[in-house]
């Protein structure tokens, strides 16, 4: 089997612009999420800078999610290949996308033309309503042509690991993005889902995976090792639903990876806790109070909120750039991380020494779905 | 081709699928052996608006109506209860270790319309909001059956079938489940057919690789398969219809809904998929194309295909299943892959469903008006997707080795 790295990142969120302003945006303490027009509270992308990542002539073919995602891909390529030799050959260079809802805001905009009046629909705003619009237009503009596809809800990460793992790809860039859309938003408003504790977010992350063997030949350099990704569903899981979930899925990941990791070489957990309630206690309950008590945790949703399809590239991201600047985290902004209502009881320690493992989990409310990965510093 | 341990090899257990032309996977055999067309005025909305009144529309099954959830979500059930009963499979055998992999689009019109009452003011139902994203359909299957495994939602519209299938297949293979129920949904919607309408794709005839062809009808379908690592389907004597050799995926990079007119997407997701595969393209007898009878993409696809297959391309059979249920998008692979599986299970090509002069005038490769009796070997199914994503996928009818 191939080992599997991460040699770039990209990202346009409430964060920053670039894993630069990222790593900034994570040592400082998470701002507080402003009101959405719908009524709920969040984290939106307010610049618009990073379309000087975009081929201007492409610019304005694409709506705002695909603009965001094709941003992304753009900055995790340029940071992969500021090390070592470009890329050489962008045939075999594959994107494979995660996204919630797809492009949201085209979908609506659609719906007005096609269920209104007049049921004539723009020729120029159709093609964007596919859900791959984002990862299609993101080829597109930059050439790739590898193995490529788009999974709706949390699942890139897994599939492209075990595609280079196998030897199937050298090199794939995987992502997340989803777009705030007031078609969701006041949906889950008035039906509680989402509330003061729990803002939403949005914005596009993407890592450039390659085999080590690709990444050393042309001279670049790891960010991070992938060891190990598990997945599990739960069944009859409902985001609106009573709140009887019993997080099974959580657990069977997280213990798989523990099993297959020495749990004690896990210096840092990256969680999944949105502020809700009901996810955030079943996280904690399966990573353990026992790891939680000598592990970091680091749950960027305080800073970004639930940003949906791109959550579990987002923790993957933010564990990578945790290796690439181990010194980002300061003990007391950590804290701040901390002080969701789901891990403020975990009494937690912070070590100062340097990282070796981390634990990251990603959970898919819309289906259900429970992904852990482990990575590792070079 | 290079063997493979069993527990590396997977193979299809179970079928079941909802069509225009059929409620079961028996009346799809009897639809694809005669060449039965399934296309109409549309049914669901009013059409007239627009240039073209033409679609392929199922019929919901009584059966299916009883069941809960919108209308893609009831289909889907109904075709995984079909596929799994199919399979032989219950229980804990089936809760453990299976997962769920459905490619699938845009929704249904009652979530749509829904959604778009909301914005405009009028009350919402949440099961709108939360049935309108594209995993609804999988998790409604995993609900009622409990499925355990890894569940994925591929939404890379026309290519989605196929790449689920593929999908399922590399979990089995990795070991991340046993068995995987895959397939494809999609169903007739007034968003995608405006859309479609709009761009001008739509004809009120779908003549696939004829020289008359102008554009495709829309269709839909649920369709399910239940993929199974091949030691455990041997060892619990399950019935196995054909057998996954591999699958291949690409982008064309070129246009958001045009195709390279060289081919050059559709050949990348060939040649991958024979690699995948192990095969050398002589092995191939069977070819179930995208064939959407747009203008465009028949042309840049039998290109493809005489590239990739070369001196072997005169030999191999091709037809487009669209000619019969019109292009269902998202559920279009998982459609065509069960066509192609029954072909090679019960010893027939399915056919292209019309009489029309044909674009390399070789009607006898294009299998035209009905299926031909005939045994294939290995086939392999095409989809090809807006957003320039490709997929391919090829199968082998089982023996026991």
């Amino acid at each position: 089997m191939d080992k599997v790295c991460v040699t770039g990142i990209g990202i346009v969120s409430s964060l920053g612009i670039g894993y630069q302003e990222a790593i900034d945006g994570l040592s400082k303490k998470p701002s507080d999420p402003v009101q959405l027009e719908q009524g709920a509270w969040g984290y939106p992308v307010t610049r618009t800078d990073y379309k000087a990542y975009i081929p201007r002539a492409m610019v304005r073919k694409m709506d705002r999610i695909s603009q965001m995602t094709t941003a992304a891909v753009r900055m995790a390529m340029d940071h992969a290949e500021s090390v070592g030799r470009p890329f050489d050959q962008l045939d075999d260079v594959g994107l494979i996308l995660d996204t919630g809802m797809g492009s949201a805001s085209c979908v609506s905009a659609i719906l007005e033309e096609a269920l209104g009046s007049d049921p004539t629909i723009s020729p120029l705003l159709f093609p964007n309503v596919v859900a791959n619009a984002a990862s299609g237009q993101a080829c597109i503009a930059l050439g790739l042509k590898g193995l490529s596809s788009t999974l709706g809800g949390a699942g890139s990460l897994m599939y492209a690991f075990d595609l280079l793992q196998t030897g199937r790809a050298e090199r794939i860039i995987v992502g997340g993005s989803d777009e705030l859309n007031p078609l969701y938003t006041r949906g889950y408003v008035k039906h509680n889902v989402i509330d003061r504790n729990i803002p939403i977010g949005e914005g596009a992350v993407a890592l450039v995976l390659e085999t080590e063997r690709a990444a050393v030949d042309r001279g670049g350099a790891a960010i991070a090792y992938v060891d190990h990704i598990s997945v599990a569903t739960d069944p009859g899981f409902r985001t609106t639903g009573p709140r009887t979930f019993r997080g099974g899925g959580l657990h069977r990941t997280v213990s798989e990876a523990l099993s297959a990791e020495r749990a004690s070489s896990i210096t840092a957990v990256i969680g999944c806790a949105n502020g809700s309630s009901l996810l955030d206690r079943r996280e904690r309950s399966a990573v353990g109070i026992g790891l939680l008590n000598r592990a970091e945790l680091v749950l960027p949703k305080k800073w970004t909120g639930e940003v949906f399809g791109s959550g579990s590239i987002l923790g993957v991201a933010v564990a990578s750039m945790r290796l690439l600047r181990s010194s980002v985290y300061e003990p007391a902004e950590l804290e701040v991380a901390a002080a969701s209502a789901a891990v403020a009881s975990a009494s937690l320690t912070h070590r100062a020494e340097p990282m070796e493992k981390l634990l990251i989990n990603a959970y898919d409310a819309t289906r259900g779905q429970a992904m852990t990965t482990v990575i590792h510093k070079p | 081709m290079v063997k493979k341990d069993a527990h590396e090899r997977v193979v299809v257990t179970g079928l079941g699928a909802v069509t225009p032309i059929s409620s079961s996977i028996d009346e799809l055999t009897r639809g694809l052996l005669q060449g039965t067309k399934g296309f109409g005025p549309v049914a669901r909305f009013d059409a007239s608006q627009y240039a073209i009144d033409c679609a392929a529309e199922i019929r919901e099954p009584e059966g299916a109506k009883s069941l809960e959830g919108s209308r893609p979500s009831r289909l889907i059930q109904y075709a995984a209860d079909e596929a799994i009963e199919d399979s032989g499979l219950s229980g804990s055998l089936l809760r453990k270790r299976t997962g769920m992999v459905l490619g699938t689009g845009l929704g249904s019109d009652e979530i749509n319309t829904a959604m778009w009452q909301e914005s405009t003011g009028r009350e919402q139902d949440l099961a709108a909001v939360i049935g309108s994203m594209a995993s609804c359909g999988g998790r409604a299957v995993v609900d009622r059956y409990r499925l355990t495994g890894p569940s994925l939602t591929v939404v890379t519209a026309c290519a989605a079938g196929t790449n689920a299938a593929g999908l399922g297949f590399d979990l089995i293979v990795r070991g991340r489940a046993d068995r995987v129920i895959v397939g494809g949904l999609d169903t007739l919607t007034q968003l995608t057919y405006g859309g479609f309408s709009s761009i001008g794709a739509l004809a009120e005839q779908c003549l696939p690789f004829s020289t008359e062809r102008s554009g495709t009808v829309l269709g839909e379908n649920a369709a399910v398969l239940v993929l199974e690592r091949m030691d455990l389907a041997m060892q619990r004597n399950a019935r196995i219809y054909a057998e996954v050799l591999g699958y291949g995926l690409s982008n064309d990079a070129y246009h958001m809904t045009a195709p390279r007119s060289d081919g050059q997407g559709a050949k990348l997701s060939m040649l991958r998929c024979l690699a995948h595969a192990n095969l050398a393209p002589e092995q191939v007898d069977y070819i179930n194309a995208h064939g959407t009878g747009t203008v465009l993409n028949d042309e840049m696809e039998l290109l493809a295909l005489q590239e990739v297959f070369g001196d072997h391309f005169p030999r191999l059979y091709i037809s487009s299943t669209k000619s019969q249920i019109g292009h269902g998008l998202s559920s279009a692979g998982g459609i065509e892959l069960i066509a192609s599986v029954l072909g090679l299970y019960h010893g027939f090509l399915p056919p292209t469903a019309h009489d029309r002069e044909t674009m390399r005038a070789n009607p006898r490769q294009f299998v035209q008006g009905q299926a031909l009796l005939a045994q294939a070997e290995v086939a392999v199914s095409n989809s090809f997707a807006f957003g320039g994503h490709c997929a391919s996928i090829a199968i082998k009818r089982w023996e026991r080795d």
